[in-house]
């Protein structure tokens, strides 16, 4: 049993009571799952794998918020606006600047964009003292004003280098993500792009499993559930919170990036009201303390709404509100964390618990 | 250098002598307080030998002190509410001191002062030879100041071990933690509970729990508000033992606490507060036989 031994060494640090999902079986579907998701533009197509892509890279943003709001106790209503920021940054930069090293490099600097916006807000924000719902509304009236910034940005005047804002419109063309160089680039589309979005996805989740069940893991759900006794433990709780404010945007942002790079395209529309609530909306539905719950409902919520728009239904939004209302009315921590907690329930009475390690400390 | 040597000088005598001055203002010619003030003048003498140009935080409680904790002239106001005024307290390192006074006279304001909740008015604090006056609560609990909160206040939804962990995890390395959660839970005995929701927890364990996480920080001073409160005699007697335990491995303490009973059983000295002030210093037995202090717990002025 050596090859398992090691195989349990390994899950150990994404283990912990700060994430569902602990024990042999959890991985083993987790892997199943995981090659499925590799597979799908072999079975059904580049072009069921692009629309797919769709629904990963908005799971990076649903992250994004799970560890803000869920783990930390914060409710950005903002988290669109690193997106929006990283997207057009990632716009500017590439276009700006056409060579072939360009995406490459766009890619990180982008995304260091979105994290200093979210360094500068969230440090005015937290070492102000600024708590509960007025960072809502902070982090709202942001992604409101860009929207409209950007929606003004139509005329000759605001260009960026060779690059038109293009007010309402937006931002066309944008190139696709290159590896390499010359003849022997790689241009990420199509199924290409999907899996390299899936393996963004995929290593997010991981990052932040191991993050939310070490040390500084504590510190947020410490901080989420009494600030002030938090700090009487020597925590700095503004620290805390801005480092994962920082994190989340970072995260939103890098989401940003792959949304510009997927449609080719940008507009002023991500910071908009109905785009900053769908977030809120996935991460509540699969449930806010779970990053597994915001990531399946991020897939299903996007996928349904997909769905719904190509029969020519204008009623997408007011479905998702709906699974919203229901949602915190009768499910109000989640549907994924109910489903597992309705799981271990079943496995407990049945006793077909043949997963011995499982809830027993080391 | 001369010029110098007679700054200390100075300063040092304006420490001594307001020291001196406070205790003959507090103290009872019957009461234990004589001591506090000659360790008061000794203490800021010894400061000034050993070494040169000190801070006022260095002469009053820094090394060659016995005092560990020292605030000078802490006054708080509430608006118009005067609920500190111009408080001189000191605690000597590995000390066991209760704070006693009747409703309203400032013990838990103090304590908060003491801990950062709450922002001195004016007048300083000085602690371990640094000035906390304004530090922010988390820095004075990295200098050694811990803090058990009136109302029991462990993180409910948190397992009693994740609670632990919380104190622990600052203390030690990821290669011992499970190890020391154990140990520490096991010297508050809960180790049994360690998967128990600590909301999920008796009183008297939530209180223990507490006491043990603020303990397992490593402080040098601990501050208890009314740990007792609500407990049955069995719990009283166990957060007894476990204060006086802790306190013989040298961890300093100021309780607030009313059970005069409780007080008598693990403390030495004792300060009584009133109306914001500091209004008798001495020995339990000293403070028990004071008429003064009953006649301000029975009302009236």
């Amino acid at each position: 049993m050596g090859l398992a031994d090691a195989l349990d060494r390994l899950r150990r640090p994404f283990e912990g009571p700060n994430t569902l999902g602990n024990g042999r079986a959890f991985w083993v579907g987790f892997l199943v799952v995981l090659v499925g998701l590799v597979g799908y533009p072999i079975g059904f197509g580049s072009y069921a794998a692009s629309s797919a892509a769709l629904y990963l890279l908005y799971a990076i943003l649903a992250l994004s918020l799970t560890v803000i709001w869920g783990y930390t106790g914060i409710l950005s209503f903002g988290q669109v606006a690193f997106f929006g920021v990283a997207g057009y940054s990632f716009a500017l930069l590439s276009m700006n600047l056409e060579s072939a090293l360009t995406t490459m490099l766009a890619l990180p600097v982008a995304v260091g964009i979105a994290a200093l916006a979210a360094l500068v807000l969230g440090y005015f924000m937290f070492y102000g003292e600024v708590r509960d719902v007025y960072v809502t509304i902070l982090t709202l009236v942001v992604a409101l004003v860009l929207n409209t910034f950007m929606a003004q940005t139509a005329g000759s005047e605001w260009t960026v280098g060779s690059v038109a804002l293009g007010g309402f419109n937006g931002i066309p063309a944008i190139p696709s993500l290159t590896f390499g160089v010359g003849e022997t680039a790689i241009t990420l589309d199509g199924a290409a792009f999907y899996w390299f979005t899936l393996a963004a996805l995929v290593a997010s989740y991981l990052g932040l499993r191991a993050l939310v069940n070490g040390r500084f893991g504590y510190a947020m759900v410490a901080t989420r559930e009494d600030e002030d006794r938090t700090e009487m433990l020597g925590y700095d709780v503004r620290r805390v919170k801005l480092l994962v404010f920082v994190l989340g945007g970072a995260l939103a942002g890098l989401s940003g990036v792959l949304y510009a790079t997927w449609g080719n395209y940008i507009s002023p529309s991500v910071f908009g009201i109905t785009f900053a609530s769908i977030p809120v909306v996935w991460v509540a539905v699969g449930g806010r303390r779970s990053l597994l719950g915001a990531v399946v409902a991020t897939v299903v919520i996007e996928w349904f709404r997909q769905q719904l728009s190509a029969t020519g239904s204008q009623y997408a939004l007011i479905v998702v509100g709906v699974v919203l209302l229901a949602s915190i009315l009768f499910v109000p921590e989640g549907v994924v964390p109910r489903l597992d907690a309705a799981i271990r329930g079943a496995r407990d009475r049945f006793g077909a618990s043949n997963d011995a390690p499982e809830g027993t400390p080391e | 250098m001369t010029a110098t040597d007679t700054d200390i000088d100075t300063e040092t005598t304006e420490v001594s002598t307001a020291e001196t001055t406070d205790a003959s203002e507090t103290a009872r010619p019957d009461g234990g307080t004589p001591d506090a003030a000659d360790s008061g003048t000794t203490d800021a003498t010894r400061a000034t030998d050993t070494s040169g140009r000190q801070s006022p935080a260095v002469a009053a409680t820094g090394p060659g002190t016995d005092t560990l904790l020292q605030t000078d002239g802490l006054t708080k106001r509430f608006g118009g509410f005067t609920a500190i005024d111009d408080v001189d307290f000191s605690v000597e390192t590995g000390e066991l001191r209760c704070l006693i006074g009747p409703n309203g006279a400032g013990k838990s304001t103090l304590l908060k002062l003491i801990t950062g909740r709450h922002d001195a008015t004016s007048g300083a604090i000085y602690y371990d030879g640094t000035d906390i006056t304004t530090r922010r609560p988390n820095e004075r609990v990295d200098l050694g100041i811990g803090m058990k909160f009136q109302v029991p206040s462990v993180f409910d939804e948190l397992t009693a071990y994740e609670n632990m962990r919380l104190s622990v995890q600052r203390t030690h390395a990821d290669a011992h933690l499970d190890e020391a959660i154990l140990d520490a839970l096991e010297r508050i005995d809960l180790a049994a509970r360690a998967t128990t929701p600590a909301g999920e927890l008796s009183h008297g364990q939530q209180g223990r729990l507490e006491i043990g996480m603020a303990a397992a920080l490593e402080p040098d001073l601990l501050l208890l508000d009314e740990p007792v409160a609500g407990l049955s005699v069995e719990e009283r007697n166990e957060v007894a033992d476990l204060v006086t335990e802790l306190n013989d491995d040298g961890i300093a303490f100021i309780v607030i606490e009313h059970d005069i009973d409780f007080v008598a059983e693990i403390a030495h000295e004792v300060t009584v507060l009133h109306g914001g002030e500091v209004f008798r210093e001495g020995s339990i037995e000293a403070i028990r036989d004071d008429d003064d202090v009953r006649r301000i717990y029975l009302g009236g002025e």
